[in-house]
């Protein structure tokens, strides 16, 4: 109990930085952010050290797992580095004390979502991190895109709010609480019992939904390559803390989806759908935040996928590692030009490729094998294997194009495949030992459609790398460069949807 | 078709160009408008934006108030006008009239805009920017745009054949007219034109331009060698043949009779009446005046002390930063005697680090570089360099894979999972200013050895190196353009500077100006190493120059955002250079006391200055070149003891040593005009930020490794970022125009001006105020038009 009440320590000192006048001024709003901020992430810390001494704690208000522990401390840790950027960095802002107030209620809203207990104020903090976001996405409200950008977002994210409450009214009906604790039991209860009931398919899609409206997923990804008309911090928590609310979601709210097999096809089609639509266009994108923007949808759209295979511990494993990623290549987006520019990637001829492949299906099958990771039982498993197969190849291509002289950067590179090898299946092995106790033990009985669906995405993504030497051959052929020029414009949903908010809600111009 | 394309070059011309940001180098804005009187440019730049590049009254009216502009100035500045002193101050306090934009340059997207409350004018500027970030990337997309090798409209039309989004956004058949456009570019202007039956069509293809100016500066930089070759640069004529399709696209698609009806009116529209800007011009020259009488009085004041047998001759870049450190360095020695000389001590070289095939221009843009210079291993023989320079492609061709792994369709989420949690521990480091640069394939303790050579490496490809003719002829000219001939003494200093600042796009913007946007360190380290050759040394006698065998020419470079000062190749244990050393530090602890105030920091801002230059969230590290106003050329001792605030230039030069006045020349059309350049660009970035800045530093977001946008896209932005204009609650610069004061015959600058036209134009149209420095105790006297030179 004494570990809930730490835990809700962090966002109450963010809330109370938060509500402080800004009247105030800048300057003792900026100190209050920095001081909870820092005071916030030290009782996380503590309360995630707590929570290895003594495990879980289920109540109405807090719910500490692992799932919900390990977000936390995410969250507060990436606040932390967030708010100290934005001492210097908005330095002389004439809206630093505004920025500073909606940075602190977002952050409280974020790390009230990830511990809260129940559904009910789960469904709360995810709206209030909505509103805290709109008002840190609109900072400088005179923007064209940054208003286009927002009103975008607003849709897409009251849409989400519809299908959380309809999951919640769902799950209130069945099962008679919104507490977690309350949920996951009757959940287990359920596990392997037969078909759930549809009650349970809902809710279980509306969870779904809700998270792919708030995880940028294609179609409706369109605003977050767009929001770069505010301050870089924004942009990192936006990129780190926020956007995987959607996938968080999904985790934590595992037991129930594992339930039904067809919120898991959908989470599977959609989320390999934006992972390979997002990657591709982030190859084209010229600006350094616009191609971050796009490897982010790429990122969640993978993230989603793995909780549509049923790897809800890869998928949190990923959100962390993300996160980590990715705020800091925000935060360090202006030292790009100061960097060595990399020399011109060569061609990758087939008769590389294939040795290539193979080497890279070996290295993977053995070093998972060690690992005992079950390829063979668990196909989400084998699909997220084969991605790193394929995501090795041209890198193990070029290493064996490498000769002579250069055997230095064969070695080298062939140290980096086994060395990414290793890490990833300690990694995964290490995450399945974290969380295995706050997810359910198994998944709904996939039918062969989940099979056919796992096929077609390796196949997907196969297609993705072929993509991916066909871009580094010298010259394109007509129908790869017109293909090029769609892919450069997101495959124009973007502009679709850009034309129907301008139809249906214009900006007033001089807004 | 003759006519249109000169009528197209007039309009590309008013663009200025603007460097990539690896080189970003201050430009004059108004480079374009040279040929014009300011005034006049400034009535014309309204006509075609509806703002006048000047400043806004409130900094007039804040001046008044205060005092900064006296009721002698206002006389002085409506003097043989109509105005009165009190007219004028009546006008700056109220707002500036409302200008309108002229008729004849109004644009069909303006039209449309106007009549049907469309946003053609911004969906049209982001899609054809959309493309020229494609077209000018310089490796930020892993797969680039397969036209980028092509002309720019040649490759825009392949791209926009296929593109649909502006038929998504509304402007259905645009791909059609696209295909039906002629692939010349001229071609299709003229054609573009003439469906729009345009006939004047001069205004509106500078306006036309203008929401494109950023790329289309990016344009015009990449054809400056050819300009200054004397070719034509003609990139920024197939930007207007793009922008003008989108016209061409636009007008045959609307048919609505309002829009058709308000189009034939603004093809009928006369000539635009006047623009009055007098007001403001005058409220400029007043303000101006106000700085005049400031710096006349001081340079009117006696010579402080008579020249003592220097210990040290420290030369350093003429950069206003330079005068602080100056001062305090003399404060903290005076045994040592400073020099103002431009930063790349005239050695314009190309500079290839080991291991390059390229290396950077060390030298001022209005140049190309000279010489090619490599680096070396200090001490190493050339087999070990050789291997160290293969070493070093090696590995980064290995860092290349992974970079690549990492950028990769397929591999990015592979990496994510795998190396993601690597940024935790750079974004503890980050918070706490400590971000890791990069060791780019060499081992740590081989940087501090790196060294450029003089000689010969036969593992280069290229010719380089420096041969001791040309060795002989360079120290010569370094030594007469520094008015040092005689009188050494035993340790001259040749401090280049640059700054230290992180997870900053503009940071070469800080850096040395006249080192071509790069630290000046090599350019100093060649000149030492050239005046130290004995072979050099020897020629200069028969040449006239004696240096004593025992002077010793040291290279250093000055961190100008620490005030820090690092020599090379010096040896430590040698009493004069370790007594140099206590000096400098001295004075690097004095320098960065005075410049504390205008950080905001207290007494002991030696902690906090260090922070800025590591803190990778500091938006102002320093305030590089912030309110330069004047531009001095004289002996030092004419200035020296002076408190100059760091706004002034200073230039060496004793005008009796000078024989023919070649010197003069050189500093009157070189470094004038860089200071000329650089003055007008803090003017243009702080009087129209929108234009001629570059925006809010927060938003900016790199494109194509070269140039910044505010935000996710949209026009390229040139000049300064606000950040470094303004500290939040006020501007940190005044916006004038340079004050080029110079002890020197009147005839003997006139006939400079005469000599050189660009220099003449610069003078006469006001774009700086030209002054004449008479012997000690004498004031300024300000060039009024040939043989008229006035006092006040």
């Amino acid at each position: 109990m004494l570990l809930s009440w730490l835990a809700a320590l962090t966002p109450a000192l963010l809330l109370g930085a938060g509500v402080i006048p800004l009247r105030f001024g800048a300057r003792i709003l900026r100190r209050a952010a920095i001081a909870a901020a820092g005071a916030g992430f030290v009782a996380a810390a503590l309360a995630a050290f707590g929570l290895v001494l003594h495990g879980r704690q289920s109540g109405f208000l807090v719910h500490l797992d692992a799932v919900s522990g390990v977000m936390f401390l995410l969250v507060a840790f990436i606040g932390l580095i967030v708010t100290l950027y934005s001492r210097r960095y908005l330095d002389g802002d004439p809206g630093q004390a505004r920025f500073y107030r909606w940075l602190c209620l977002t952050l409280a809203a974020v790390l009230a979502l990830t511990i809260s207990g129940n559904l009910l104020f789960f469904a709360a903090a995810w709206i209030a991190t909505s509103m805290g976001l709109h008002r840190l996405l609109v900072f400088y409200p005179e923007r064209h895109g940054a208003q286009l950008a927002a009103r975008k977002k607003f849709l897409t994210s009251r849409l989400g709010d519809a299908a959380l409450l309809a999951a919640l009214l769902l799950i209130l009906g069945r099962f008679g609480s919104l507490e977690f604790g309350v949920i996951f039991a009757a959940t287990d209860a359920l596990r392997g019992t037969g078909d759930p009931g549809i009650a349970i398919h809902l809710a279980a899609v509306f969870v779904a939904l809700a998270a792919v409206l708030k995880s940028a997923q294609f179609p409706v990804h369109g605003w977050l390559p767009e929001v770069m008309e505010t301050p870089t911090p924004v942009s990192a928590l936006l990129h780190a803390g926020i956007i995987n609310a959607g996938g968080f979601l999904v985790v934590r709210m595992a037991d129930l989806v594992a339930l039904s097999a067809q919120a898991l096809d959908l989470l599977l089609v959609i989320g390999a759908a934006t992972a390979i639509f997002g990657a591709a266009v982030m190859l084209t994108q010229t600006s350094v935040k616009v191609a971050l923007a796009w490897s982010t949808v790429a990122q969640m759209g993978f993230m989603i996928l793995q909780c549509g295979l049923g790897a809800f511990a890869a998928a949190m494993l990923h959100i962390v590692a993300h996160a980590m990623y990715k705020a800091h290549a925000f935060l360090s987006a202006g030292g790009v030009v100061a960097l060595r520019k990399p020399g011109q990637e060569r061609p990758l001829p087939v008769a590389m490729l294939i040795p290539a492949l193979c080497a890279s299906v070996a290295l993977v099958l053995v070093v998972g094998v060690i690992f005992g990771m079950p390829f063979l039982e668990k196909p989400g498993v084998a699909v997220l294997g084969a991605t790193l197969m394929m995501g090795l190849t041209p890198m193990l291509a070029a290493a064996l194009m490498a000769r002579d002289e250069a055997r230095f950067v064969a070695l080298r590179v062939a140290g980096f495949a086994l060395g990414v090898c290793v890490a990833y299946f300690a990694l995964q092995w290490g995450a399945e030992a974290l969380f295995q106790a706050a997810l359910p033990a198994q998944t709904a009985p996939r039918g062969p459609f989940a099979l056919v669906l796992a096929a077609i995405t390796v196949l997907a993504f196969g297609t993705l790398l072929v993509l991916n030497v066909m871009r580094r051959s010298g010259r394109p052929g007509p129908g790869l460069q017109a293909f090029y020029v769609h892919l450069f414009n997101g495959f124009y949903v973007n502009a679709w949807c850009n034309r129907l908010v301008a139809r249906h809600w214009p900006i007033k111009r001089g807004v | 078709m003759t006519m249109m394309l000169t009528q197209a070059r007039q309009a590309a011309a008013r663009i200025a160009p603007v460097w990539p940001l690896a080189d970003f180098v201050a430009v004059n804005p108004f480079l374009g408008f040279a040929d014009m009187p300011f005034g006049a440019a400034q009535a014309l730049l309204s006509q075609a934006s509806g703002r006048p590049a000047l400043p806004e009254r409130a900094i007039f009216a804040a001046a008044l108030s205060t005092g900064r502009i006296s009721e002698a100035d206002l006389a002085a500045a409506t003097a043989g006008t109509a105005t009165t002193p009190a007219a004028l101050r009546q006008a700056a306090l109220e707002p500036r009239p409302a200008l309108l934009i002229a008729a004849q340059s109004l644009t069909v997207s303006d039209v449309l805009d106007a009549t049907l409350g469309t946003d053609w004018t911004r969906l049209a500027t982001e899609e054809i920017a959309k493309w020229l970030g494609a077209w000018s990337d310089d490796g930020q997309a892993s797969w680039a745009m397969p036209w980028r090798g092509e002309a720019l409209y040649a490759a825009w039309r392949a791209a926009a054949r296929h593109d649909r989004t502006p038929e998504v956004a509304g402007l259905a058949g645009f791909r059609a007219v696209v295909t039906s456009l002629p692939a010349d570019p001229v071609a299709s202007i003229t054609a573009s034109l003439a469906a729009l039956g345009i006939t004047q069509p001069g205004a509106y293809l500078h306006r036309a331009l203008l929401g494109l100016a950023g790329w289309g500066a990016m344009l015009r930089q990449r054809g400056w060698m050819q300009e200054l070759d004397g070719a034509p640069n003609d990139g920024v004529i197939e930007l207007l043949a793009i922008r003008l399709a989108w016209e061409q696209a636009l007008h045959a698609h609307h048919t609505a009779p309002e829009f058709r009806a308000a189009w034939q009116a603004r093809l009928a529209a006369h000539e635009p009446a006047a623009t009055a800007l007098e007001a403001d011009l005058l409220l400029l020259a007043a303000y101006e005046h106000s700085y005049q009488r400031e710096l006349g009085a001081k340079l009117a004041a006696p010579i402080a002390r008579p020249p003592a047998p220097a210990a040290v001759q420290a030369a350093f870049c003429i950069d206003v930063r330079s005068e602080v450190y100056r001062r305090a360095l003399e404060g903290v020695a005076p045994q040592a005697q400073t020099i103002g000389f431009a930063g790349f001590f005239g050695f314009a070289l190309e500079y290839v680090r080991l291991g390059d095939a390229k290396g950077t221009e060390q030298c001022p843009v209005l140049l190309k570089p000279g010489m090619v210079i490599c680096e070396a291993v200090h001490g190493a023989a050339p087999e070990e360099d050789e291997v160290l320079a293969t070493e070093r492609g090696l590995r980064r061709r290995a860092t290349d894979l992974w970079t690549s792994f990492r950028n990769s369709a397929v591999s990015s989420f592979a990496y994510v999972e795998t190396a993601g949690f690597l940024a935790a521990p750079a974004l503890i480091r980050g918070s706490m200013g400590r971000s890791a640069k990069p060791a780019d394939g060499l081992d740590p303790a081989l940087l501090a050895r790196l060294a450029p050579s003089l000689e010969v490496l036969p593992w280069q490809s290229r010719a380089h190196g420096l041969a001791s003719a040309a060795r002989l002829d360079a120290a010569e000219g370094v030594l007469r353009a520094l008015s040092l001939t005689h009188g050494f003494a035993p340790i001259v200093l040749l401090a280049g500077h640059g700054s230290s600042t992180v997870n900053n796009p503009h940071a070469a913007g800080l850096d040395c100006g006249a080192c071509g946007g790069h630290t000046g360190e090599s350019n100093a380290r060649v000149a030492a190493a050239v005046l130290n050759d004995p072979g050099v040394r020897e020629g200069l006698v028969a040449r006239g120059i004696v240096v004593p065998p025992a002077t010793r020419f040291l290279a250093a470079l000055h961190d100008t955002t620490t005030d820090e000062v690092t020599l090379f190749d010096a040896d430590a244990t040698d009493p004069g250079i370790a007594q140099l050393r206590i000096w400098l530090d001295e004075a690097s602890r004095r320098a960065r006391g005075l410049r504390a105030a205008s950080l905001g920091l207290g007494k002991d801002p030696h902690a906090a200055i260090h922070r800025r230059s590591a803190d990778w969230s500091e938006v102002r590290p320093e305030w590089g070149l912030v309110n330069n106003a004047a531009f001095i050329v004289a002996p030092r001792p004419r200035t020296e003891g002076l408190d100059l605030e760091g706004r002034a230039f200073l230039h060496s030069y004793v005008w009796q040593e000078d024989q023919g006045f070649g010197v003069l020349e050189l500093i009157m059309t070189a470094p004038m005009v860089v200071a000329n350049w650089i003055n007008l660009q803090y003017y243009g970035s702080t009087v129209d930020n929108a234009a001629m800045g570059s925006g809010n530093k927060v938003l900016h977001n790199i494109v194509g490794r070269l140039g910044v946008l505010e935000g996710q896209g949209g026009d390229l932005r040139v000049g300064l970022p606000m950040q470094s204009l303004h500290d939040g609650t006020e501007w940190r610069h005044e916006p004038m125009r340079l004050h080029v004061v110079i002890e020197a015959p009147e005839a003997a600058m006139e006939a400079i001006l005469q000599k050189h036209a660009g220099v003449r134009l610069l003078v006469e149209n006001g774009w700086l105020h030209l002054f004449s420095l008479g012997q000690e105790g004498c004031g300024m006297r300000r060039f009024q038009g040939p043989g008229r030179w006035a006092a006040g």
